[in-house]
This record gives C-alpha cells, structure tokens and sequence, in this order.
C-alpha cells in the first residue's frame, strides 16, 4: 500500500465519532414506528399460447372491419345545398365631390429636395453596406 | 453471528431487532463519514437517522448482488445532499468555520489530518469516491455504485484526487519546513 492510501486511511480512523444514546434511542424509535415497503406483486407472465391467440384475434378482428365496410351498400352522397349568389347589386348614389388642383410653380425647391433625399439614400446605403461588411 | 444477509432476510420478514443489529455493525462508519460531508453535527444525526429509516422501509429493494454497506452509502450520500441543499452555508466555507463537525471531531494532535485538505481541496463528489475507496476500502465498482457513476469516471476522479492530495501535501511540507 503506497503512503497516500496509508495516510488517509490512518487519518480516517483518526475522525472521532460517538453515536450517543439519544440518537441511538432516537433511530431504534423511529424504526419501530415504520412498516417496511411491501415488494411490489410482479404481473403474471403469459405463455407464448397467449399471444399467439391474442394476435389472431386481432387479425381476425381487423378482417371483419373490412368485410364489412367493403361489401356493405354504396351510399349515395348526400345532396349539398348551394347557397344563392344575388345577381345584380344595387349601390346608392354616392354625392360627387368639387375637386380643384393647382400647378405647384415652385419648381427650384422641389429639386433642392431630391437631392437632399438622394443624399440621405446615399449615406444609408453606404451605413448598410459597412454593417454587412462588419457581419460577414 | 448472523452475517448481513441473514440479518437483511430477517428483517425483510419484519424483523426490528435483526435490523437494529445492522444498525450497530454501520451506524458509526456511516456517521464518520456524515460527518466530513454535512455542515453540522446535528445534521450528520439527522442524516444517520434517516439513512437507517429509508434503508429499513425499502429493504425489499436492496439487491444483494451489491455490498449491503454499499446500499448504505449510496442512501447516506443523497440524504447529506439533501441537508446540506437547505444550508446556506459553502462548504467550503464550512472547512475552516468554529461549525465545522469534521474539525470537533479531530484531537488537538491531529490537526494535520488529511481528510481536512481533502474537503478543502475536492469537490464533493470526488471527496466521496477517495473517503469509500481509501476509509472503506470499496472496490471501484462498488463506488461506482454508490455514486451512480460509471467505472471509468470513478477510477479518473480517484486518480485526480489523489493528485490534488499530494500537491497539497507537498505544499503544505514546504510550508512547514520554511517556519521551521
């Protein structure tokens, strides 16, 4: 035995343990206050006789679901009600509202605008083409 | 003397006073051990009592095929995790606290005592698999069992266990040397 295995199982041995009579009388009180679990009844195990009947049982159970369903009358469908579709709809008269437009002449603006706008488009494609560049 | 498994047949039949002889054969091994593992005396108690209570109710499902003590352990163990989860106390903190049972439970003398560094120095499930291979004397199958760890994890722990002890005992031989 090397000196580590040595070491630990002297010092083991060196722990100083004392089971009290109270915790002595305390675990015999408490055994006698319980009822050991019964073992659980294991189910009866059939013979292979069983199953073989069981399956066949089965089959034949599953034949007679299809003879039955197949040599029985055809049904004929049931007719389905269509609901009537109105032909024509007749809409009230709607009143007609007096529309006026003017020519905007503010030509010089307009342009400044599409520039700034083309300019902000610039910038966002560009800020999402560094964001792609930083992902991938 | 009855040996273990006619002493368990008995007390599968009922039998209070077989099972108290098991009892008295275990219940100070068990409480060596519950007391390195728990953050109170009182609770190494507690666990002690409800490890005999578990293990007398479900007697029937003990398989001998495993080393009763075995059974026992592996009872023992989850009962200490069980008090040490409602304290709020680290262990690791437990180690060098006035509360620590292990340290009540060492004479002035033997300070040194290794198991202290191992509770310092391994996690608690690696400080079980060294206490039941090098203080019980278990076989790795049999801590295998009582950790419900495979075989191979339990002889890898053993072996880095082992290490973390000598690196600690190293350490602790130079300090000593170094104050003289």
């Amino acid at each position: 035995m090397d000196k580590l295995a040595e070491r630990l199982r002297k010092d083991a041995a060196d722990i100083h343990v004392e089971v009290s009579p109270e915790l002595d009388y305390r675990i015999r009180a408490s055994l006698a206050g319980i009822t050991p679990e019964a073992p659980r009844e294991e189910r009866p195990r059939h013979s292979p006789l069983f199953w073989l009947a069981s399956s066949l049982t089965g089959v034949a159970a599953a034949v007679a679901i299809i003879l039955l369903v197949n040599t029985g009358d055809p049904v004929a469908p049931a007719s389905v009600p269509v609901a009537a579709t109105p032909t024509e709809i007749e809409l009230p008269e709607l009143p007609t509202l007096p529309l006026k437009a003017e020519r905007a002449m503010s030509v010089s603006p307009l342009e400044q605008e599409l520039d700034d706008f083309q300019s902000d488009l610039e910038k966002a494609r560009q800020a999402v083409s560094e964001d792609m560049r930083l992902i991938f | 003397m009855a040996s273990d498994l006619e002493l368990i047949e008995e007390a599968k039949r009922g039998s209070v006073d077989a099972f108290t002889e098991l009892v008295h054969a275990y219940r100070e091994r068990l409480l060596r051990f519950l007391v390195t593992r728990c953050a109170s005396f009182a609770d190494a108690e507690d666990a002690l009592q409800d490890t005999f209570m578990n293990a007398y109710r479900y007697l029937h499902s003990y398989d001998p095929r495993w080393r009763f003590s075995t059974w026992l352990y592996r009872i023992a163990i989850r009962n200490a995790a069980r008090n040490n989860s409602g304290n709020v106390t680290e262990l690791g903190d437990i180690a060098d606290s006035e509360e620590d049972p292990l340290s009540h439970c060492i004479r002035d003398s033997e300070r040194s005592n290794l198991w202290r560094a191992a509770k310092r120095v391994l996690s608690d499930e690696v400080f079980t698999a060294m206490w039941l291979r090098y203080a019980e004397d278990m076989s790795v199958n049999d801590i295998s069992g009582a950790l419900d760890r495979t075989s191979s994890w339990t002889k890898v722990n053993l072996m880095r266990g082992r290490q973390a002890l000598e690196i600690e005992l190293s350490r602790t031989d130079s300090r000593s040397k170094a104050y003289g």
